[in-house]
């Protein structure tokens, strides 16, 4: 291999006329440079904001003795700084797309990439699993995309990003990979139940032609019940943004058929919004923010706060209407901003199954394209959250095997995050929504069969959900009483001990839903495991998928002859257990026997089955 | 129900355990004792400074702590974990039994296992024994003293039967 850098007029045109890759080294778009120092600067100026605004009053008080000439300086010498920093990251910026190269040879990828360290990446074929887009607005409105290349792999799995491509080479390059790993694995991997065996014949380079599939017509369906949104306000945002997006729209060069397509109405995405827990929890953040601001009002120069003082006044002389309008108003603004979130991040969602993948797009202004291999999925898991429940609805998740670098680039986002398949589907459908999306799936043991747990579950749940950790807050919160009863005025301890009690309260009712909702039950292809409490929570995992199935057993529940049960998956980074608490012994010992290849049940179904 | 798994560890590996266990306890007892001993004799050193019976009150519980400690974990735990622990080599799966307050077994499908490693740190060297660990795609599992003839035995075996391993996951 030639050294990339001390050759960079190796790089030619990224397509050739039929429209596949063109052999040889290619650089990343241009607009890199300028897309990367916008995002670096605006982070800076983010930084600097949150950084030096609790510092500007004095400040500004500093500046107002020391007269006008300094002021000025202030002004001037800050936007001295932004310019340097921007010109010191677009420098760097332009370096790294000098540096970064990649091309595709016979059988791998090749990613050259780093200013100070180089780092050259080869990624065979074979090994990548899926190509995922991704794409900001900026990068939207200039058609370009942020690919990323996930490989197969164990715990050390890591991502690859290439970071600015023109969509259509993005689309290319990502039929180029598939086609030739498909070339070098043969059709048969691909394990979708209508994929006809590829002709022998294959294009190494350019598309993979439509008479790949040749007598399979496309098989869009809507999920019965569910309005396939013609005219809704969804498309029709989706269509007045199609000329601003101007990407990843509708055709995708994939040339297999869509064997199943759904989508999200804006009415969806509302009630979704409104009905998602965490939403609620952030109504505490901002409390907690907003008691901050009366101090910052206060040091915001004396004039300021006379006005505030006064306000105070004014507001304590009607404080509970003043409370509670102050509460209806953080509610209506939490909902509306978790409605903006919601339609933000799922607007224009849409998944379908193609070809053996699951591939899933949605986002108005960051718009982002994932797909994974059915074959890949680790587990399902039907989740219901306390509104949704009360609403009758739930949502999908697939949980895969993510690569580290991937989940850094998504910082924020949990580790086993997966792929959220539909986020916002009635209860009642989903078995109908996973026949169809899912068919490999449909041997799970259904919400019928899950066996309860033994009575002494009940006993040890109140104990370890709700006596024990309310003990330890209860002896904290006497301690407190009585070293600073004195502080508090008597009606504030009478608020604590109440929201004590409504917590004990509630505890304990959690404590009995989990015991009524848990259970768990096997068969030949997969093991379905339901808890929660107020929210509930269903997995189903494959047997073939299990890595290692474990029980455990303390000495408590030894003397209750009761022990717990773990799943592993490689689902998220590094793995995932699912955990049952209390079977009852004997059954616990059932699970490991059923978890053991040598007991393994010859009626098994395809998914369940172990490849030979 | 199906009974315990049948293999045990080699019984030198108690001697391994105890070893490294005390080890680490007077290590960590050091770390704990010995900046409160320099610093009660530095004071002592001092006349006008009366006041270090705290010192020898924490010197004399430390100490005593230390030898529970040392008591517990060198004397006791060692032989009821050696108790504790059996495994099996099966034609498919690996199984696992052990923990003396959480008692857990483990069923590792081999067709799981990527890889195989035997390991040998000092103090195994030293009782001529090795440490056997598979790895999944989601996690490994050691099983920690065999014989080395035993563990390479045991370590070609496994890799022969999770050769058909899928490391696509």
């Amino acid at each position: 291999m030639s050294d990339p850098q001390t050759q960079p007029q190796q790089v030619v045109p990224t397509l050739t006329p039929t429209g596949g890759i063109a052999p040889g080294l290619h650089h990343i778009h241009p607009a890199y440079v300028v897309i990367n120092s916008v995002r670096w600067l605006v982070g800076l100026l983010i930084a600097a904001v949150v950084g030096i605004a609790p510092n500007l009053p004095p400040l500004l008080e500093t500046l107002e003795e020391q007269g006008f000439g300094s002021s000025l300086l202030v002004i001037i010498v800050p936007i001295c700084v932004v310019v340097l920093v921007f010109a010191l990251v677009a420098f760097f910026a332009f370096i790294y797309y000098k540096r970064f190269l990649w091309e595709i040879t016979a059988a791998e990828l090749h990613i050259y990439s780093g200013i100070i360290f180089k780092q050259q990446v080869h990624i065979p074929f074979q090994r990548v699993q899926s190509i995922d887009f991704k794409a900001g607005l900026i990068e939207r409105v200039l058609g370009l995309v942020r690919l990323t290349v996930e490989t197969a792999g164990g715990a050390t799995n890591k991502g690859v990003q290439i970071p600015a491509l023109k969509l259509n080479q993005a689309e290319a390059l990502r039929s180029e990979v598939f086609a030739r790993k498909r070339a070098a694995h043969g059709s048969t991997l691909i394990s979708a139940p209508s994929t006809s065996p590829l002709p022998p014949e294959i294009p190494i380079l350019g598309h993979l032609s439509d008479t790949a599939h040749p007598q399979q017509p496309p098989l869009v369906t809507a999920v019965p019940g569910q309005a396939q949104n013609d005219g809704s306000l969804t498309r029709e945002m989706e269509d007045s943004l199609a000329g601003v997006r101007g990407i990843l729209a509708e055709d995708y060069n994939e040339t297999a058929p869509i064997e199943f397509e759904y989508g999200l109405t804006l009415k969806e995405v509302i009630l979704s919004a409104i009905s998602n827990d965490h939403h609620y929890l952030a109504v505490l953040v901002i409390v907690g923010f907003l008691t901050q601001i009366p101090q910052y009002l206060s040091l915001a120069g004396s004039h300021i706060s006379n006005e505030f003082e006064r306000l105070t006044e004014m507001l304590k002389a009607q404080a509970l209407p003043f409370l509670i309008g102050m509460g209806l108003a953080l509610f209506v603004a939490v909902l509306l901003l978790s409605v903006i979130k919601s339609a933000i991040s799922f607007g224009g969602f849409k998944a379908r199954r193609r070809d053996g993948r699951i591939e899933v797009e949605r986002g108005l202004l960051q718009r982002q394209y994932k797909s994974v291999s059915i074959t890949r999925i680790q587990s399902v898991e039907v989740k219901r959250g306390f509104l949704r429940r009360l609403i009758g609805y739930a949502e999908i998740n697939l949980l895969t095997v993510d690569s580290a670098n991937d989940s850094q680039a998504n910082n924020g986002q949990s580790a086993t995050e997966g792929l959220l398949a539909h986020p916002f589907v009635r209860y009642s459908q989903v078995d109908a929504l996973l026949a169809k999306l899912l068919p490999e799936f449909s041997q799970r043991p259904v919400a019928g069969e899950l066996k309860p747990l033994p009575h002494i579950a009940l006993r040890r749940a109140f104990i370890r959900r709700a006596v024990l950790p309310n003990l330890v807050i209860a002896a904290a919160l006497l301690a407190a009483h009585y070293l600073f009863g004195g502080k508090l005025e008597q009606h504030w301890w009478i608020g604590i001990w109440t929201l004590f009690t409504v917590l004990l309260l509630l505890s304990a009712v959690g404590s009995v839903l989990w015991y009524r909702h848990a259970g768990y039950a096997y068969n030949a292809a997969m093991i379905a495991i339901r808890q929660g409490g107020y929210g509930l929570k269903t997995s189903y995992i494959p047997r073939g998928k299990i890595q290692f199935a474990t029980t455990h057993e303390n000495p408590m529940q030894h003397l209750a002859q009761v022990a717990s049960i773990s799943v592993r998956t490689a689902a998220g980074v590094g793995g995932t257990t699912t955990t049952l608490r209390d079977l009852d012994a004997a059954e616990a010992a059932g699970y490991l026997e059923w978890a053991r290849p040598s007991t393994r049940n010859q009626a098994l179904g395809q998914y369940g089955t172990e490849p030979a | 129900m199906r009974p315990l798994p049948s293999r045990k560890l080699d019984k030198r590996v108690v001697r391994v355990w105890r070893l490294s266990a005390a080890v680490n306890v007077v290590i960590w007892s050091l770390v704990g004792i010995l900046p409160i001993w320099i610093l009660r004799f530095t004071l002592a050193a001092d006349p006008t400074h009366d006041g270090h019976f705290g010192f020898t009150f924490a010197l004399w519980g430390l100490s005593l702590a230390a030898v529970i400690l040392f008591a517990l974990f060198v004397v006791v735990v060692p032989s009821i974990r050696y108790r504790q622990w059996s495994f099996d080599v099966l034609d498919e799966e690996i199984d696992i039994h052990k923990g003396i307050f959480w008692r857990t077994r483990t069923i590792i499908p081999l067709i799981r296992v990527q890889n195989v490693d035997t390991k040998q740190g000092p103090i195994l060297r030293a009782n001529g024994l090795a440490s056997f660990t598979v790895s999944t795609a989601a996690g490994e599992h050691a099983i920690p003293g065999l014989e080395v003839e035993e563990a390479d035995k045991l370590r070609d075996h496994v890799a022969v039967l999770a050769r058909i391993a899928q490391e696509d996951v």
